[in-house]
């Protein structure tokens, strides 16, 4: 076989030595240390297999302990924040406007009620100076009831014992007004003291329903700020909640990255596994060419694994590339 | 309920990460550490997909994927290669086993996701 090699501009053929006889000898001992390489490789092969394997599934649990406890926070805090925002019977939501829907209710009831408490006050004094009204013109006719009374003493007398009658009618009379007056009196006395209460009882009535029309306006602006308050806190809750998920999202992006990383530990571990495979031929070679028993390997293991491919053009191009998803 | 994946693989690291990353994406994952086991495991049945390696000790991926397709339970159940290899013999034998699909090692997770994704209709 001609070999080629430069000298000065050009190439020359030279021919080779010939083939010496072979050195059984340093055959045997080039096996040997051959063996002894291969050990040593299949040693330290397993030895970087099994360290990477252990780092590699420590990394990987501590990637999932990370992602686990990524999506238990946020699944924890969307929960709280679904409460927040009115998700359910319990939501802070929920709560706040029925609250406020009773708040509402109840003032314009009180308002309603203080409105009808003030015209009931004002008819009760405008009834309370009727009465003093009539009282004043039932102790006129009383006043009447007893000047009559007193004429018809006056004429009983004057007609003598033929007026008997008359008399006793004059004095009937006569008690019948003074008593007619005498109530009159005290229903004056009531009314009068009605008049001075009721007054002051529409007063109050009035002074209440402005407490009542105040409270109610208030009420409504603050219960107006505290809706307000709550729809903010909705907003701002569904924005975090939605920057939870983000983070999520971006740490399993992250996760599935370094497990992507990850796979060269795997990818590594096949390719020194094929390099003892190829080692082992060559053993087997070093051993058949030196002449030595090249079945003792029958006793060492053949591979960890069977290899689909073996038997295989190992040049022929290969139809992807790592990472590359081919569907059919 | 989610779909049962069974991820066929010897190198636990791989069974790991693979699960890790289908588990995420919501499924539930299986294991086997080879061909073998990977049929004992769908002998048991509920599994939707599976994701098997080639090179594996007793039986390799494709001797399973030819395998479980004599079984006509398992005549249309999904199943990508996930494997270093890209030889394109091993590629054509793994489709004429009928392969959906086939992944070359180191994957990435997502495209892997999508795929099974759009293999189980999801």
């Amino acid at each position: 076989m001609p070999g080629w090699f430069a000298r000065g501009s050009r190439y020359r053929t030279v021919e080779q030595e010939p083939a010496t006889e072979l050195d059984t000898g340093k055959l045997r001992k080039s096996a040997s240390a051959f063996t002894a390489f291969r050990d040593e490789l299949v040693r330290r092969v397993r030895n970087v297999n099994d360290t990477t394997a252990q780092e590699v599934s420590e990394a990987a649990r501590y990637l999932n302990e990370v992602v686990e406890a990524a999506r238990n926070y946020v699944s924890d805090s969307q929960r709280a924040l679904g409460r927040l925002q009115g998700q359910g019977q319990d939501s802070l939501g929920q709560l706040m406007a029925s609250q406020a829907q009773f708040l509402r209710n109840h003032a314009q009831e009180m308002a309603e009620r203080a409105a009808a408490q003030d015209e009931r006050a004002r008819q009760a004094a405008a009834a309370a100076k009727s009465i003093g009204d009539l009282a004043a013109s039932i102790d006129r006719l009383a006043g009447e009831a007893r000047l009559l009374a007193v004429n018809a003493r006056i004429e009983s007398s004057r007609l003598g014992a033929q007026s008997a009658g008359f008399e006793v009618l004059a004095t009937e009379m006569q008690r019948l007004s003074d008593e007619v007056a005498s109530t009159n009196e005290r229903v004056g006395e009531l009314a009068g003291r009605l008049g001075q209460d009721l007054p002051w009882i529409a007063q109050h009535a009035r002074d209440f329903r402005q407490a009542v029309d105040i409270f109610s306006a208030t009420a409504s602006v603050q219960l107006d700020n505290t809706e307000r308050g709550v729809r903010a806190l909705h907003n701002q809750s569904t924005s975090a909640s939605q920057a939870g998920g983000l983070v999520v999202e971006s740490i399993l992006r992250a996760s599935r990255s370094a497990l992507s990383h990850l796979q060269f530990q795997d990818v590594v571990a096949q390719e020194l596994r094929r390099l003892d495979s190829a080692a082992r031929r060559a053993q087997i070679s070093a051993l058949e060419a030196a002449g030595a028993d090249a079945t003792v390997m029958a006793d060492v293991p053949e591979a960890e694994y069977s290899t689909a491919g073996s038997g295989l053009d190992t040049n022929a191009q290969a139809v992807s590339a790592s990472g590359d998803v081919l569907l059919f | 309920m989610s779909k049962k994946i069974l991820v066929v693989d010897d190198s636990v690291t791989v069974r790991q990460q693979v699960g890790m990353a289908l588990q995420q994406a919501g499924y539930t994952v299986l294991e086997a550490g080879d061909g073998v086991e990977g049929l004992q495991v769908l002998d048991k049945g509920g599994v939707s997909m599976v994701i098997c390696d080639v090179n594996m000790p007793r039986m390799s991926g494709l001797d399973m994927l030819e395998n479980l397709r004599r079984d006509p339970r398992h005549a249309a159940l999904p199943v990508v290669m996930l494997t270093t290899e890209g030889h394109p013999g091993l590629v054509d034998r793994a489709k004429k086993a009928g392969a959906k699909g086939w992944i070359v090692k180191p994957f990435k997770a997502e495209l892997m996701i999508a795929a099974v994704g759009k293999l189980l209709g999801a």
